[in-house]
């Protein structure tokens, strides 16, 4: 075992962030969409504080199935909230009629289909699932 | 009463479902929690919750108090125009549904929203979502704040929020006007009339406080105005929250607050909160005015709490809740019958545990 991990180790410090960021996620939009997109729009998006893009046109965010990876990891590294605390928030929003729930996708597939026919979307998916049909604007 | 209000949620409900226009988009959701609690000496009552009266005692189990269900539908009508129906059922009123929620929002801009309806009277931090368990750490927010006879209010309300300039300090302010009637004894309500308020709540990443100001009229008895702040937290694993409130009914005012301070543990959230309610006592022994009293449902009580308890999220929709809490109030009683005062000590001590689950 010791003489697996010591190699290892070696290994990701010579590849560096190529190693750490193995699994590259990334937040797409459609194609046509040219607003400026910063890290903060994306977070406010997805706490329902942002209802448009830069440009003016409607924004609606795209959620992944719940307890995915994915949505996991983009609730903690984009928008700053783990699981629960996510959960709790929306919780209250849609509890107190102030939102409704956001649009959820199934698969990466099905985020691009929502992205790609409807330039209000914004989503998130692996980066190794991205066409052509989708623009990305954010990597996490 | 929930007959009527049962009908109410049928046909609202039942309007919004089978209407085609509406049938595409719309949202149902709900909570739940399962309760159950005790107290722990002989002869003492423990009240869970001021408008269903529940309250545990120490010679049952008791699940009712605290079990409850709860539906919602929303409906998006147009891009602006959205309708919201929420019908909670208590075990404390044998399951009978009382709807919570029936508005009908209109967004005029990007920042500012209309609701028009029933609302649930958004008098402190926790009071318009104070059934949804899962929304917060304890059990029940701290009852010598959140004894308020009201949960409900027929009328309008204005919703804002933006951030100031280009900071992100978040300003979010509500502001309403309604009416409504709450049960008060046996046979009879109170009419509380006029009842306005606004409520501005500052939010900077890990800070948020909340101020209000609510005025009403009640009844034939005169008018009261509740004042609080909130002061809330949460820096890195640390969770704070804190409230104080003043009433002021009838020259009388009552002074209450918590505290409270957790911390989480991977998906443990252990918590200690101490709370007090304080009726100013220098002049209610000789002045104490029954009609005030009635009006305001206020026993001249000093109260002190202590809870300490654990939230364990062992699911990503379901919480599981485990608390103590001890109790000591000093109850004014026989004034009304005398006019002598005579302060009665009573301690009581409860356990209780709650599953509260969102879908």
């Amino acid at each position: 075992m010791k003489k697996f991990l010591l190699p290892s180790l070696a290994l990701c410090f010579f590849l560096g962030s190529s190693i750490a960021s193995y699994a590259e996620q990334v937040v797409i939009v459609h194609p046509s969409n040219t607003s400026g997109i910063s890290a903060t729009d994306i977070q406010r998006l997805y706490l329902a504080k942002l209802k448009k893009f830069s440009n003016g046109s409607a924004a609606d965010a795209v959620n992944q199935e719940e307890g995915s990876a994915i949505r996991i990891n983009f609730d903690s590294t984009v928008v700053g909230k783990n699981e629960a605390q996510m959960k709790s928030y929306w919780a209250k929003l849609v509890f107190t009629g102030k939102e409704v729930p956001l649009k959820q996708a199934g698969s990466d597939q099905e985020v691009i289909d929502l992205v790609s026919s409807n330039p209000s979307n914004i989503g998130y998916i692996d980066a190794s699932n991205v066409t052509d049909a989708v623009k990305v604007v954010h990597t996490f | 009463m929930s007959i009527k209000k049962y009908l109410t949620a049928t046909t609202l409900g039942a309007v919004l479902i089978s209407s085609p226009a509406f049938a595409a988009d719309i949202k149902l959701s709900g909570f739940l929690s399962a309760g159950v609690g005790k107290t722990l000496d002989d002869d003492t009552t423990f009240s869970v919750d001021p408008i269903t009266g529940a309250t545990y005692n120490n010679d049952d189990i008791l699940f009712a108090p605290e079990s409850m269900v709860a539906l919602q539908a929303q409906s998006t009508i147009t891009d602006q125009m959205r309708a919201t129906v929420q019908v909670v059922a208590k075990g404390a009123n044998d399951y009978n549904a009382n709807v919570e929620l029936a508005f009908l929002s209109y967004e005029l801009t990007d920042n500012l929203t209309v609701n028009a309806g029933r609302f649930r009277l958004p008098l402190y931090f926790y009071s318009d979502y104070l059934d949804v368990g899962y929304a917060y750490h304890w059990i029940r927010p701290p009852g010598d704040v959140y004894s308020i006879p009201q949960s409900a209010i027929d009328g309008v309300n204005l919703r804002h929020s933006s951030y100031l300039g280009n900071s992100d300090v978040e300003i979010e302010t509500i502001a309403w006007y309604g009416a409504s009637d709450i049960p008060f004894g046996e046979d009879t309500t109170l009419e509380v009339r006029d009842d306005w308020g606004i409520a501005p709540t500052l939010t900077w990443d890990w800070l948020k406080v909340r101020l209000l100001h609510n005025s009403l009229q009640v009844g034939d008895f005169g008018s009261a105005t509740y004042q609080a702040l909130a002061f809330m937290a949460d820096y890195n694993d640390f969770i704070w929250r804190s409230e104080i409130s003043v009433l002021d009914s009838g020259g009388s005012e009552t002074l209450s607050w918590y505290g409270s301070l957790g911390y989480q543990v991977g998906n443990f959230t252990p918590h200690i909160t101490l709370s007090n309610s304080n009726p100013d006592e220098s002049d209610d022994f000789n002045t104490f005015d029954p009609a005030t009293f009635q009006a305001t449902g206020l026993l001249d009580t000093e109260a002190n709490s202590t809870t300490v308890g654990v939230r364990w999220d062992f699911h990503p929709s379901s919480a599981l809740k485990l608390e103590y809490t001890t109790r000591t109030d000093e109850s004014i009683s026989t004034v009304k019958a005398t006019n002598v005062a005579t302060t009665v000590e009573n301690d009581v001590s409860v356990i209780s545990v709650s599953l509260d689950i969102i879908f």
